[in-house]
């Protein structure tokens, strides 16, 4: 599929021409290949066989198998057409095909007749979501084959195309898958280690978890889709990261308080060794000559004594 | 299935739309806006640049087989 937005044709018109080729490819060039030997057993007068009818052949011939390898339909060429009524099956098919691709959309059936009470606030809620209208397209293309339409030769195509599941589709699942991997809390993975949890897990999961050993018990990728034990098992290493981190942290706090007593010890030490007298001999090299002896000056302290001057005997009372 | 091909066309016409409107904004938030919506865009074309190649045929078969929307 080549589709090109920067081409001069609009995205519907390679839209149309890819589904042609893909057409033509997958189911038209199965019709026109039949094997030699199966060719003679096959007794197909109806070109749209149903699924009741087309059940004993697929035994042996799937008419719209996928599982095939796509060199073959691309060659089509080396394999005889034998059988007059499957390549007009394949022809018809074609035209079908052409022919729904010139159609117009089905209109969509009418709103207001289908919802009387659309604009009717006090209406209730859930009998309006009941009528509310979705587009059976399986039941429309069930009603072309059912009538024989211009268009029942592609409802096989239909078939097999809206039965594949919503959710195969890879990118998709991807995006669930990482999110089971990666978790909410590792941000920081980078996106080569995502790729490569991913790769190991669905590895393991194809391979019936030949990685994880005998032991169902012990298997640790039989609880990794299990998101609570994923949150339960993420909270413990935290509670273990943030205790040893507390310790680590205590640890290093106790080593830069003896480095800063140790420091400010020996700080001390030398200070005491140059500046201060600490010892008796100091003491005892001390002279009174050091001293200023002013007797003069002391008594006059001892004259400007904020205490009140003595009372004499005049002074007192009585006596 | 069908609609993946049509949630993808309206996804990027959204981001026209508000590229569209944001351009000529000069205020920060709006600028900021216009920065985020344009690295939205390149995601979503990643995103899509990614289904188209494995299962882009059978999305685009989906939506033709879908006869209400066909166009």
């Amino acid at each position: 599929m080549d589709i090109n937005p920067e081409h001069e044709t609009s995205c519907t018109t390679q839209y149309t021409d890819a589904f042609l080729k893909y057409v033509e490819n997958e189911y038209c060039a199965k019709h026109r290949r039949v094997p030699v030997d199966e060719a003679e057993n096959v007794q197909c007068r109806n070109p749209v066989p149903s699924a009741m009818a087309s059940a004993s052949r697929q035994l042996s011939f799937a008419p719209y198998d996928l599982s095939g390898d796509d060199e073959e339909y691309l060659t089509p060429t080396n394999v005889p057409e034998t059988q007059a009524g499957r390549s007009d099956h394949a022809t018809r098919l074609s035209t079908s095909a052409r022919l729904y691709l010139n159609s117009l959309p089905e209109p969509p059936k009418n709103w207001a007749h289908m919802i009387p009470n659309l604009n009717d606030y006090h209406s209730d809620r859930m009998e309006i979501s009941s009528t509310l209208w979705i587009p059976d397209i399986t039941n429309w293309w069930r009603q072309q084959e059912e009538t024989h339409s211009k268009y029942a030769d592609l409802s096989n195509v239909v078939r097999d195309i809206f039965s594949i599941i919503q959710n195969g589709v890879e990118v998709e699942s991807s995006f669930s898958l990482g999110r089971d991997v990666i978790g909410w809390r590792q941000s920081k993975t980078a996106g080569d280690t995502l790729h490569e949890k991913v790769v190991v897990r669905q590895f393991t999961g194809a391979s019936h978890g030949i990685l994880a050993g005998k032991d169902p018990e012990s298997d640790t990728t039989n609880h990794e889709n299990d998101s609570e034990m994923n949150k339960a098992g993420e909270e413990r290493k935290l509670y273990r990261l943030a205790k040893v981190h507390d310790f680590l942290k205590m640890w290093q706090g106790s080593q830069n308080l003896s480095a800063t007593q140790k420091e400010s010890r020996a700080q001390t030490r030398q200070l005491t060794a140059i500046r201060c007298i600490s010892d008796t001999a100091a003491i005892v090299k001390a002279f009174w000559s050091f001293f200023h002896l002013d007797g003069a000056a002391a008594f006059e302290l001892s004259e400007r004594s904020p205490l009140p001057p003595a009372l004499s005997p005049k002074d007192i009372p009585g006596g | 299935m069908e609609h993946v091909i049509t949630v993808y066309h309206e996804m990027f016409d959204h981001r026209d739309d508000i590229m569209r409107a944001l351009a000529k904004k000069n205020t920060q938030w709006q600028e900021d806006l216009f920065c985020a919506v344009k690295l939205a865009g390149q995601k979503l074309s990643k995103y899509c640049a990614e289904v188209t190649p494995t299962m882009g045929m059978l999305l685009i078969s989906a939506h033709i087989l879908d006869p209400f929307q066909m166009s």
